[in-house]
């Protein structure tokens, strides 16, 4: 799409009364492909290209899109983002207010040293073969997965208040998992993380240095052993969770209630509200004073990094968590002024069609000091939890309960025999507060996840976080049965 | 936005260019209108316009699929190069046997695509969402929700002559009403304006939200529990999600693996899908151009069918029942019209009367399968959960969560209600059933 063009409607967008009206054009590419016990059973390749033009009218927004790239189609979604503003005035709220102007100009390339989609596409069928191969350790593991996935975007991104920026992005993704099956009972564990594994915005080289074929075999027989494994324990006991599981706790219960949307409402009757009320802003001790959570756009390689959000502004590293204390918030340009603070640079929308949402970069809980074995040594009776089975939590962010896929017990320090169907159930602050103890940098890794769902019409966001293993103390544990 | 005549037209320019044994192509059109609102106000109002081009080629049982959305020379070019590229690279399928041939629907097409002005006006969504804010303001609370119309159009051709499109409609509206810590909920789903019942939706969910003004603690335990019709769905997702997937039966990954014919749920309980359900969205055929047809998956608590593709159709010895999902496909064929059929229950009113002591549940919300074999779920009620006592709604109580075996609960079916209706994709009654077990209760405001 011509640049030329684009400066033409939103200059048309001012004459037509619009107080500010951005223009965002995508072009994006995709390719999975997914092996089952060595057979190839999935193999796409998609392209995508269209834009969407936001106004601010009257106060009011109204956004259209379309994936027709022609200059009559652009000048009819302008007429329909503005009558939709102005149907958007008919119940009006507060002016919308963006605060100052932000005015960028930049290219950025992607960060990927090796493009995915210039390696031959046999090399990695052959990789994922391979992978399921050598899964096959016995007649319980029924069925092996392995699976890539690859996307390559080129956004660009222009305001009424003169910012031009193109941005160019590569993710990458890669797992595999085994699934064994018994009477009546079906395991699972995964490598790196489930649900496809782990993902960044780095190149084919973050693929090479997961490195599946050398995890393969383990992840099998801990499948296996998960099937004659005896029921997780009911009580209350003191945990470790492993950085994979750590990574979506974070995720559900300080992500997601930082997000300034869901304190005005605008989330209210679909993803929910937040218990992290402005009155607790600087107040309330969501965690102990260990815990340290950060919101940093700027992680090289993150999967939730990047340079501009989708209102063009800087991506940028801000504390939610300091010592515990709750210190800030994910926001968009009206929701900090309406609450006045800065923008960070946190809307971000998953495709040309869809509008840009408050949503999560790479949220991190800072790493302690701890080794694992000195997590493990400090507890007596405990579990040690690992991977993603199953999660939900309220609608306020307080009440949660988490399946990982496997347990171990810990029995005077040590890591003892393996327990299936774990669970642990909390409420956020008070869990947050029984921590004490976060393993240090060396047990550090930055999870890709490329599923939050967020919106309506729904939008699937790639975040990430940053986690090592934690330890927490009287946590209610064995709830699933 | 696409044509009939213009699919069929790019089906004519692509096939001469395919030197394969086999092709398939699906080309979808879409528009989608939402207009969200908060605090008694429109907050974000959105249309977008998409097209799709897919196609499927097969050559020697390898396999190559493509897609972009952009259908101009440019676009296709790209898609049939690509899906050429994928074809070659990839190994032979040894289990593809062939797409599927023409089948004749036994029931006539039905059309139910809503061609009103209003259907997708701005401004006929902000007058509707101007009706609940008001309502809302008159009592001091404020309302929350969405109205959401979408247009849709589907075309599937194949090499062996399948050629099928339909336009259709479908819209939702919901709304919340919230004061502080206290909410209500209710919604409204159809194929055309005229089917939403607006007014319901704004009474029901002011009055559970009224109702609500004082929540108390409650320990959580096993209890009775009625459900509206939206609590309802949630559960039947989550039962469906964990084992209505014939690969996953097939595969010895579900709740029903092996249970063909079983009785496993109460005898007041039948499931089936059906399109051509009176309240049901009316998807006449399947992502590879199948037509559709009825399957009673649940008979009086017995597992009694399945539903097919052409693939599982030929490996199974069974008729293609129409329920492939899009290309390419790794988790087999899919319900996706759900009808719990209703009973002589009445509604969830009738209910809360006949009830001496039980939990009333307006929704669901974050449900999530724990061990999908043994049919193991969590989730916490939401907008209004009340406990009754003899035949009353005696208060309303913070939310709860549960985590049980849905098999179970299904086998405790008490009552059945007769009142039916669209929530969101399924078919859903009120329920009343003898036992879900909490496990907590969310926290005070």
């Amino acid at each position: 799409m011509q640049e030329h063009l684009i400066a033409k409607f939103l200059d048309k967008a001012l004459l037509q009364g619009c107080q500010y009206a951005d223009i965002r054009y995508e072009e994006s590419e995709s390719e999975s492909l997914s092996v089952k016990n060595e057979k190839l059973e999935s193999l796409r390749h998609n392209q995508d290209r269209g834009f969407g033009i936001r106004v601010l009218r009257n106060g009011s927004w109204g956004f259209s899109s379309s994936s027709d790239i022609s200059e009559p189609v652009m000048e009819r979604v302008l007429r329909e983002a503005i009558a939709i503003a102005n149907a958007s005035h008919l119940v009006p709220g507060p002016i919308v207010e963006l605060g100052n102007p932000q005015q960028h100009i930049a290219t950025l390339p992607h960060q990927a040293i090796k493009d995915p989609f210039t390696i031959p596409l046999s090399e990695k069928i052959d990789l994922l073969t391979e992978t399921t191969n050598r899964m096959n350790i016995g007649s319980e593991i029924q069925y092996r997965n392995a699976s890539l996935r690859f996307r390559k975007f080129h956004k660009f991104f222009a305001s009424t208040e003169g910012s031009r920026i193109t941005q160019e992005r590569i993710e990458t993704g890669a797992g595999l998992s085994a699934i064994a099956i018994g009477n009546d009972d079906m395991q699972t564990r995964s490598y790196p993380n489930s649900f496809g594994g782990d993902f960044s915005t780095f190149g084919y080289e973050f693929v090479e240095e997961m490195d599946l074929l050398s995890h393969a075999n383990q992840y099998a027989q801990e499948a296996k052993l998960l099937l004659f494994a005896e029921q997780c324990p009911e009580g209350i006991k003191d945990i470790v969770i492993d950085g994979n599981q750590l990574a979506l706790q974070v995720h559900e219960s300080i992500g997601h209630p930082t997000e300034l949307d869901r304190i005005y409402g605008f989330e209210a009757a679909y993803a929910g509200t937040s218990f992290l009320t402005p009155d607790h802003l600087n107040q309330l001790q969501v965690g102990s004073p260990i815990v340290n959570i950060t919101a940093d756009a700027t992680v090289p390689g993150a999967l939730g990094s990047f340079a501009f959000d989708d209102e063009g502004v800087p991506g940028q590293e801000i504390y939610l968590v300091k010592n515990g204390l709750f210190v800030g918030y994910l926001n968009s340009r009206e929701t900090a002024a309406m609450i006045g603070m800065n923008p960070i640079g946190a809307m971000r929308a998953d495709r040309w069609s869809r509008i840009p949402l408050i949503r999560m970069s790479s949220i991190n809980l800072l790493p302690g000091d701890k080794t694992l074995d000195e997590l493990l040594s400090g507890i007596e009776d405990g579990l040690f939890f690992s991977g993603i089975k199953s999660w939900s939590i309220d609608d306020r962010r307080l009440n949660f309960q988490f399946g990982p896929e496997i347990a171990w017990e810990i029995k005077n320090g040590k890591l003892g025999n393996v327990v299936k169907n774990p669970s642990y159930i909390g409420v956020t602050p008070a869990f947050w507060n029984s921590c004490d103890g976060i393993a240090s940098k060396e047990f550090y890794h930055v999870w890709g996840v490329p599923n939050c769902g967020k919106g309506e019409p729904s939008q699937i966001m790639c975040v990430s976080h940053g986690t090592a293993p934690a330890r927490f103390r009287n946590v209610k544990v064995g709830v699933a049965r | 936005m696409i044509t009939h005549e213009n699919c069929q037209s790019i089906v004519k320019d692509i096939a001469s260019k395919l030197p394969v044994d086999q092709y398939e192509i699906m080309i979808s059109g879409q528009e989608e209108s939402l207009t969200r609102f908060a605090n008694s106000m429109i907050h974000q109002n959105v249309k977008s316009e998409s097209s799709r081009i897919q196609l499927r080629v097969i050559k020697n049982n390898q396999i190559g699929v493509s897609s972009c959305d952009n259908l101009t020379e440019d676009g296709i070019d790209f898609v049939i190069r690509n899906a050429m590229d994928l074809c070659f690279m990839s190994k032979p399928d040894t289990e593809f046997v062939s797409l599927p041939s023409p089948s004749v629907s036994q029931y006539p097409e039905p059309v139910f695509f809503d061609h009103s002005r209003d259907f997708d006006s701005p401004d006929y969504r902000a007058n509707t969402v101007s009706k609940v804010c008001q309502r809302a303001k008159n009592k001091s609370v404020n309302a929350f929700g969405k109205f959401e119309s979408n247009r849709n159009r589907l075309f599937i051709a194949n090499s062996l002559g399948i050629d099928q499109y339909q336009e259709t409609t479908n819209c939702n509206f919901s709304s919340q009403i919230m004061d502080g810590f206290s909410s209500g909920f209710a919604q409204t789903s159809g194929r055309k304006l005229t089917d939403l019942s607006i007014e319901r939706v704004i009474e029901e969910s002011l009055e559970t939200c009224l109702q609500s003004k004082t929540l108390d603690s409650l320990e959580p335990s096993e209890y009775e529990v009625i459900l509206k019709p939206e609590a309802t769905s949630g559960i039947l997702g989550m039962l469906s999600y964990m084992g209505f997937s014939t690969q996953a039966i097939q595969e010895g990954r579900s709740y029903l693996s092996n249970r063909l014919n079983d009785t496993v749920f109460s005898e007041l309980l039948s499931i089936q899908d059906n399109f051509r359900h009176k309240n049901q969205l009316m998807n006449v055929f399947d992502f590879e151009g199948s037509a559709k047809h009825p399957v009673q998956l649940i008979k009086n608590g017995k597992f009694s069918d399945f539903v097919t593709d052409s693939k599982w159709a030929m490996k199974l010895n069974k008729p293609n029942t129409g329920h492939a999902l899009p290309a390419p496909n790794a988790y087999g064929p899919f319900p996706l019209h759900l009808v719990m059929e209703g009973g002589i229950g009445g509604d969830w009113r009738g209910m809360v009367k006949n009830a001496e002591k039980a939990i009333l549940i307006t929704r669901f919300w974050y449900t999530n399968p724990l061990n999908p074999k043994k049919g193991v779920c969590t989730g916490l009620t939401r907008d209004g959960t009340f406990l009754v006592l003899n035949g009353k709604i005696a208060k309303a109580i913070r939310n709860f969560r549960f985590t049980d075996n849905l098999i179970s609960v299904f086998n405790s079916i008490l009552h059945v209600g007769s009142d039916t209706r669209l929530c969101g994709d399924d078919v859903s009654p009120s329920l009343h059933c003898q036992s879900l077990r909490f496990v907590s209760q969310a926290e005070p405001g």
